[in-house]
């Protein structure tokens, strides 16, 4: 993918371009305003990566002005304003996505993936299938290997979540978000008990576990490698 | 510091300002009555004269000198005799211009216009060379009955009314000033026609009314001068207390009070205010300035440990595998440290009210049924069961946001201390003047002593410094019933820890 970061803060920036490079995508990197705003005007992005304090022309207003210019880049906002109010301003604004400063980059990469491929998706379908795990959306059954499997509505959700973002990596607060809209980090991890709970009704009783723990970010829903 | 300098002994603008107002009303009313008193009658006088003398000019301008003499009749007839005062003037010019012939004749003809001019008739009598004309007689009787023996001095005939002086003679050697208003106008002929009423009675009260006025201004002046100054130095003297104080705190007392007083005012309140917001000084720069230590302290563990590891992970002695883990629990410090960070930010926030605009109306129960189904696996996992009883009318107003993390927080500690005790009890309900939710577990509980101490930040008790957690949890719990306006109460459920959180009812 190809990514600008407007950030203002140079050690963020490069080590975020780095990390992003390693993974191999291509970044731009502007620290001003007005310059981040005529970059992401010009030229074609996958993704931008905007913080929301900068010289010149703050994040938001970069973001309204191009969405009002009919530039629909996804936007990931990074803030060190984190409370719901500000998260809320930010989206109003036009921004796909808000990540609080500092954060993982696990959570970042993960989010990044989820926002660019979240926009190809139509919510118009009514079954999902992830190799022999079956979903319907109407009837609210789940089968594996045609077998029928029992869910609670909240587990439901939780697998229907994986299941859409399946190959992807889902971070535990985005699953806390999605699935609960909880915006906080509960003190316990509490989605793991959550998750092991699923795994024992979707992949206990089959060979090839689908649920994956990806160390140090989160789940992932795929055949394990 | 720059200091105020010392007040002087009372400040004469504001005295000042006191009295003029005062005066200024006093002067409002007094100016007002003489208005009414004066002004407004003798407005009413002038009006008359003026339509008499409209009345008679036109009686003249229809009839001649004749018309004019019967109609002027007419108002002496009815006229008092100290009151209302007629005057026709200058007839014995006409006469002298004509022949005596005509002159006698028009003296018979105007013998009702002959009784108006007084003086005159004589003159008349005179000029025609008539001792006899008829109506002499009458001419004399209008002179003896007062009615106006001359012109009034200076008395201009510029249609328009005038105060003026005339002399009326009493007894022998004795005359008497009287003021009237008077309006005179002249006519073609040269006649000239006065009409008077006597406002002797209304200038004397005038006159008693300045005296009057003017008395009773130099005592309101004198009254509103002291009132002015006493006002002032009652309030100033409580003003000087209250500087006092200021500068004594200021200088580093800081648990100096401004003095009261008995007396029941809005100074005196504002004291016992400025009072009360001293305290809440102390008390905020007091929890500052522990929250400070407790951040200090309670950062120093986890920042001391870092630091072993960076140490250990600089030394040559490690391998590949050791220097990871080492990384890997200053990841884990880091993300402990910055936990710690943003729920004291969160906390800060919270207790700053500026969240309150995210406020609705929600049904609580919806709110606990999320956090105890978060919750549930992991209380499984411990052996717990939630023992719910939910009022569906348990409706509040709240954040739903704050609520459910405050709620999450609730069930969290209960879980994490009572491990093996088999369940919690949740529970809201409606009750007539408040909505309750209570969380009530099985487990260790919290001392009595303790229950106040538990609230702040970073406590933690003894038995639970061995279990993970910043110390913050309840600090959150706290801040958010704070901000609903509830109130939060820690008890004893023998055994194990009830916490109840009174919230108001939507009205």
């Amino acid at each position: 993918m190809k990514i600008l970061i407007i950030e203002d803060d140079r050690v963020a920036s490069d080590y975020l371009a780095k990390a992003l490079s390693e993974k191999g995508h291509v970044t731009d990197q502007v620290a001003d305003g007005m310059e981040g705003l005529m970059h992401a005007n010009s030229e074609p992005y996958d993704v931008l990566i905007i913080d929301r304090m900068l010289p010149s022309l703050d994040g938001l207003s970069i973001i309204e002005t191009l969405r009002k210019a009919g530039k629909d880049t996804p936007v990931m906002i990074v803030s060190a304003l984190g409370d719901v109010n500000e998260r809320v301003r930010g989206l109003r604004s036009g921004g796909d996505d808000y990540l609080v400063k500092p954060y993982a980059f696990a959570e970042l990469l993960a989010r990044l993936d989820i926002m660019v491929n979240r926009r190809g998706i139509p919510g118009t379908e009514t079954t999902l299938t992830v190799l022999d795990l079956e979903m319907d959306l109407l009837t609210r059954e789940v089968k594996r290997a045609d077998q029928k499997i029992e869910l609670q509505p909240r587990e439901f959700l939780l697998l229907e979540y994986l299941m859409r973002h399946s190959g992807q990596v889902v971070t535990r607060t985005m699953l806390l978000e999605s699935v609960w809209d909880y915006h906080f980090d509960p003190q316990t991890n509490v989605i793991d008990v959550h998750i092991s709970r699923l795994r024992s009704k979707v992949d206990k009783d089959f060979e090839k576990p689908l649920i994956q723990t990806i160390r140090g970010a989160g789940y992932s829903l795929r055949e394990a490698s | 510091m720059n200091r105020p300098h010392q007040a002087s002994r009372f400040d004469l603008r504001s005295i000042l300002t006191i009295s003029t107002l005062s005066l200024f009303s006093i002067g409002l009313v007094l100016g007002a009555v003489y208005w009414v008193a004066v002004g407004k009658v003798r407005g009413e006088i002038d009006s008359v004269l003026d339509r008499e003398i409209s009345e008679l000019r036109e009686s003249y301008q229809q009839g001649g000198h004749d018309r004019l003499a019967e109609d002027l009749m007419v108002h002496l007839g009815n006229a008092s005799s100290d009151r209302d005062y007629y005057l026709l003037e200058g007839v014995a010019k006409l006469f002298n211009k004509a022949d005596k012939e005509a002159a006698s004749q028009m003296a018979r003809e105007m013998k009702d216009f002959g009784k108006l001019v007084t003086k005159e008739g004589e003159a008349v009598g005179e000029a025609v060379g008539l001792q006899a004309v008829e109506g002499i007689e009458q001419i004399s009787e209008l002179i003896t009955k007062g009615n106006m023996a001359k012109w009034p001095d200076g008395l201009e005939t510029d249609d328009r009314v005038h105060t003026i002086t005339i002399s009326v003679s009493e007894h022998e050697n004795h005359s008497r000033e009287r003021f009237l208003r008077a309006h005179a106008i002249a006519l073609p002929t040269g006649v000239r026609l006065m009409v008077a009423r006597d406002i002797t009675g209304l200038i004397y009260a005038r006159n008693r009314m300045r005296k009057a006025l003017a008395a009773t201004g130099v005592l309101s002046l004198a009254l509103a001068f002291s009132m002015g100054f006493l006002l002032n130095r009652s309030l100033l003297s409580r003003v000087r207390r209250m500087n006092q104080t200021i500068l004594h705190v200021l200088a580093g007392k800081p648990g100096e009070r401004v003095p009261q007083s008995l007396q029941q005012d809005d100074f005196e309140e504002l004291i016992v205010h400025f009072n009360e917001m001293l305290d809440e000084k102390d008390r905020l720069v007091t929890q500052i300035r522990g929250i400070t230590d407790d951040i200090a302290h309670d950062l120093r563990t986890p920042l001391a440990r870092m630091r072993r590891y960076i140490e250990s992970a600089l030394s040559h002695s490690m391998n590949e595998a050791e220097r990871n883990e080492a990384l890997q629990k200053m990841l884990e410090e880091t993300d402990f440290i910055l936990e710690t960070f943003n729920a004291l930010l969160f906390i800060a926030q919270v207790e700053s009210g500026t969240l309150r605009d995210s406020m609705e109306e929600l049904v609580l129960s919806e709110i606990v049924e999320g956090a105890v189904e978060l919750y549930e696996p992991v209380a499984e996992e411990t052996g717990i069961s939630f023992v719910l009883a939910l009022d569906p009318q348990a409706r509040i107003m709240g954040s739903r946001h704050l609520l459910a993390q405050a709620i999450s927080n609730l069930l969290d500690n209960a879980i994490k201390y009572s491990p093996g005790a088999g369940k919690i009890e949740v529970g809201t309900h409606a009750t007539p003047s408040s909505i309750l939710l209570r969380i009530r577990d099985f487990g260790f509980g919290i001392p009595e002593a303790e229950r106040e101490r538990v609230l702040q930040r970073f406590v933690r008790l003894d038995a639970a410094r061995q279990l993970p957690g910043t110390g913050l949890g309840l600090s959150f719990v706290s801040a958010v019933a704070k901000l609903h306006g509830a109130q939060l109460v820690l008890d004893d459920a023998h055994p194990g820890l009830e916490i109840t959180i009174h919230f108001s009812k939507i009205d």
